[in-house]
């Protein structure tokens, strides 16, 4: 399993690092993103503050216990970097009993392109299923730098303003599916079809369907396996289809 | 309402205790795949999954990405009828053959298979009736002792496929992924 792990994350950069424990507050969240400017709460390590969160203090963590699992899954961030142009900072953190995964423009851990965190009971929620749960702990890593390219590239405000929570998330999942059809072309058998799989388990509320979520990134997929777009193309492409795409 | 659905399920649970010969008898099998249908449209209630078996419980789990439910399933509404087609005991217990009908005029032909000792479904799958063709049959399987092919589990079929094997990975709703 391990082994198979190695070969759905594997690459070469690590991008996990710093120290990031801290007690945080919860931010004002919409689905998976934090809405810029309303993270500090969550980074209060920084200010020194201790603050609440749903049932008590939360920590960030910098790893999520499994050695083997951090440095696959940093090694297959380092492809997302280099492949989406952005560089987030990454940690885990302690997501109760509600497992999530969020994404900020916000900056932590000296990465200038904001910060994505994992919840360790979301971490722990998809590693359980019965196959492929590696592949969905980056399919969720994508979804998230996805939200990080529309931050950094200025997507966001004008998905946003048109269409409101639903497009944003569909950008995002848009962008897993990019990631998926790169990773595809590097290697044929990689589990691409459990990126869409993923989102379409997570469909509801704003998010969009999981129908709405799977074609999403099953359009993010063909844009690079089929029409090979590099990144600057797919987040014109990327931006097009959600404009199109209501909820 | 959730109270008459539990109950409901507890009814089919109890009915699916280890069967007896007079029991499986006075069986409905349409009980507890009425029950599963609902599940698989509305992604629970979480006890009607305890009637699979630990392997189909599994696929079910992976086939929906863990959420239970499958949108075809879910998108032809309410069940409107459920006729019995066909029956037949294997070793390992009785496999039905049911038609389902649906409000929105979709209809499906179900097999559902029970293990004798532990009560649970071991087999389910479903797939359209074909126009214009006889209703499906059980293949008859050799002698009760013999030990030839049983209900044993296998993938549900993925909605929209219309039946037949499923990849269990999506590839059946996503081919393009998987070239």
């Amino acid at each position: 399993m391990l082994a198979e792990r190695r070969e759905v994350l594997g690459g070469l950069l690590t991008v996990l690092g710093g120290t990031c424990c801290s007690r945080h507050a919860m931010a004002q969240t919409s689905g998976c993103w934090v809405p810029q400017g309303q993270a500090q709460p969550y980074f209060d390590r920084v200010q020194g503050r201790t603050t609440m969160f749903n049932s008590g203090s939360e920590r960030l963590e910098p790893r999520s216990g499994n050695q083997q699992l951090d440095r696959a899954l940093a090694q297959a961030l380092g492809k997302m970097s280099r492949l989406f142009g952005v560089l987030p900072g990454f940690c885990y953190y302690d997501d109760g009993t509600q497992g999530n995964a969020l994404a900020t423009g916000d900056q932590l851990l000296d990465r200038s392109d904001g910060t994505v965190m994992f919840g360790l009971s979301f971490l722990r929620e998809l590693l359980s299923r019965p196959q492929h749960g590696d592949a969905a702990i980056v399919a969720v890593c994508a979804h998230e730098y996805g939200h990080i390219v529309s931050y950094k590239y200025r997507q966001y405000d004008e998905l946003k303003r048109t269409g409101g929570t639903f497009r944003v998330e569909q950008f995002a999942d848009y962008f897993a599916g990019y990631y998926a059809g790169n990773r595809k072309l590097e290697r044929p058998d990689f589990p691409a079809v459990v990126f869409a799989t993923t989102q379409r388990s997570f469909g509801g509320g704003d998010h969009g369907t999981g129908q709405q979520r799977g074609e999403a990134v099953q359009a993010g997929f063909l844009a690079a396996y089929q029409q090979r777009l590099n990144p600057e193309q797919a987040r014109a492409a990327g931006l097009a289809f959600c404009m199109g795409r209501s909820g | 309402m959730r109270r008459t659905i539990t109950g409901l399920i507890m009814l089919a649970l109890a009915s699916l205790t280890p069967m007896k010969a007079a029991q499986a008898q006075a069986f409905d099998p349409r009980q507890p795949l009425a029950i599963l249908i609902s599940a698989f449209q509305m992604c629970g209630p979480p006890q009607a999954y305890s009637m699979l078996a630990p392997q189909l419980f599994n696929m079910v789990y992976q086939q929906t990405g863990g959420t239970g439910c499958y949108q075809d399933i879910a998108g032809a509404g309410p069940v409107s009828g459920m006729q019995m087609l066909g029956a037949q005991d294997f070793p390992i217990g009785p496999l039905y053959l049911i038609r389902v009908s649906h409000q929105n005029g979709a209809v499906a032909d179900w097999f559902i298979g029970f293990n004798r000792m532990t009560g649970q479904v071991e087999f389910l799958r479903y797939q359209a009736p074909q126009q214009g063709s006889p209703p499906p049959s059980i293949p008859t399987g050799p002698a009760p002792t013999g030990s030839g092919p049983s209900p044993a589990p296998a993938p549900m079929p993925t909605p929209g496929t219309g039946g037949g094997s499923s990849s269990g990975e999506g590839c059946d709703l996503y081919p393009t992924m998987c070239a």
